[in-house]
């Protein structure tokens, strides 16, 4: 599992995150929810080491992430990361050499599963397109944890639709544990195991579906039912 | 392999830009070459007439022509291949400076594999090291290519032998543009991997503390080349200077790759 312990995050004198704590449990698909600005990205970023926190700490498996053990996440961002001037395949081929348990042949399935125009460069794909060689890439990599900053984030119906197929199919590797951050809480109704609701950068609360289906609500109406007071 | 992939990934970057580069260095150098080589020629033909006597007598009265008595005369071939030493320098900037504002956010895979961070800084230094490697070799191509153009423009009997060899060893002004000897061509690389190092410390900087880093990477730069400048204008024997130089450069060079191993590690943010 992936744990934050009492995290600070602080840019000047903002606070970013303040004194979070999150588990993130294994083998769960959890969606981080919140308003825009209440730090998803921030604690995302945290997680992969590309924004150093103030106070705390982060646990992958109990051990501080660090670079030896960072490829046990695989994250996907909100923006294209890899070579926008590079053909869907040449970026494939150099994500084989970049992570050390990329399954390239799995890869190569996602992309007929997704019909991806792999001749194509990144630039010229659509948005969808685009979105679904970040989740090939995402999912390639075959890593125990997979984060997802905003993935529904001016996509289309359809292309939410092949989202979440993919996060249903067998190209998730057993036991995979997913961390979704999203401010679109219709998309996650299918989807998330547990949620995570932060607020100006504090956990507002925590609930897994179970607890919602408890209370005769969906996670949707739950968290309605939380924002709502 | 993945320092190679990094290595070849800016090298495939920077390629067309470098290939225009060294186009302009050879089309520029050949062309203000070859201008102030007639120009000699056409000085001798209006000396020889001017002498009453005929052209090849007049050719056995005057000095041999070398490189010495073309470029260092009018330095302003070298000028413009030191003009493309400095535009590949500020290219050197560019390296870094793409991955974090271009179209492309790269460094968020860079930073996210794993392994050490620093391979990012060493396989830029790499593709930096390159520039300059093949940069010189362009400066040595353009003297080779000089001493076959010079032969079409001046009569054979006053081109003096060994022409590059001779420019090599002996002209005051090519040492600012290229290293001719071991031991300057060590300092000059030292002195590369020092410049690179402190562009670094800028970028990284900028990266970690916003505003206030491009404020200390502004200092820390503006500081290094003042202390360069000073150190220069001391009055100090040759083999003094050659150690002051070097202890200067090492030093800039331990704290300002030591600095960008800790940024790096610890404080870049995307």
């Amino acid at each position: 599992m992936i744990e934050l312990r009492n995290v600070t995050k602080k840019y000047g004198k903002k606070v970013i995150l303040d004194d979070v704590s999150i588990t993130f449990k294994k083998g769960k698909i959890s969606c981080l929810l919140g308003l825009n600005g209440v730090g998803k990205s921030t604690t995302m970023k945290s997680i992969m080491r590309l924004v150093p926190i103030s106070k705390g700490e982060i646990l992958v498996d109990g051990q501080r992430v660090s670079e030896k053990n960072i490829d046990k996440i695989a994250f996907l961002a909100d923006i294209p990361t890899h070579e926008i001037s590079w053909t869907v395949e040449e970026n494939l081929r150099f994500a084989e050499i970049y992570y050390d348990t990329f399954d390239f042949e799995k890869a190569k399935r996602m992309v007929e599963f997704f019909k991806l125009p792999k001749e194509k460069k990144l630039k010229e794909l659509s948005k969808g397109n685009l979105a679904r060689f970040t989740i090939i890439i995402g999912l390639s990599q075959n890593a125990p944890y997979v984060l997802m900053d905003e993935p529904f984030s001016g996509l289309d119906l359809f292309s939410r639709e092949a989202f979440i197929a993919a996060l249903k199919s067998d190209f998730m590797i057993e036991g995979q544990t997913i961390i979704i951050t999203t401010h679109e809480i219709d998309e996650i109704e299918g989807i998330a195991d547990d949620v995570i609701l932060l607020e100006e950068g504090k956990v507002l609360c925590t609930f897994s579906k179970q607890d919602a289906l408890a209370e005769g609500l969906t996670v949707v109406d739950k968290m309605r039912k939380i924002y709502r007071g | 392999m993945k320092f190679l992939t990094f290595v070849e990934i800016d090298l495939r970057k920077i390629f067309p830009f470098l290939l225009g580069m060294y186009v302009i260095a050879i089309v520029g150098f050949q062309g203000i070459f070859a201008k102030l080589a007639s120009n000699i020629n056409g000085k001798i033909v209006q000396s020889a007439a001017e002498s009453g006597t005929t052209l090849d007598e007049y050719l056995k009265t005057i000095d041999k022509m070398s490189f010495l008595s073309i470029i260092d005369s009018n330095p302003l071939p070298l000028v413009m291949l030191i003009f493309v030493g400095l535009a590949l320098i500020l290219f050197g900037f560019y390296l870094w400076y793409k991955e974090w504002f271009g179209a492309s956010k790269r460094i968020y895979t860079l930073l996210s594999i794993k392994g050490s961070r620093f391979r990012i800084f060493t396989s830029k230094l790499v593709a930096f090291l390159f520039i300059f490697v093949t940069f010189y070799g362009i400066v040595l191509l353009n003297l080779f290519l000089s001493s076959f153009l010079v032969k079409f423009i001046l009569p054979d009997q006053i081109i003096a032998s060994d022409l590059v060899q001779n420019y090599i060893l002996h002209s005051q002004l090519l040492p600012f543009v290229i290293p001719v000897s071991g031991g300057s061509l060590l300092f000059n690389i030292a002195f590369l991997i020092m410049m690179f190092s402190i562009l670094s410390v800028f970028v990284l900087w900028d990266r970690s503390k916003r505003i206030w880093g491009m404020i200390g990477g502004f200092i820390f730069m503006g500081s290094t080349v003042a202390v360069f400048f000073y150190l220069n204008t001391l009055d100090l024997y040759t083999s003094e200077k050659t150690i002051v130089n070097w202890a200067f450069t090492l030093c800039v060079l331990a704290i300002s790759t030591s600095f960008s191993h800790y940024l790096l590690k610890k404080k870049v943010s995307i």
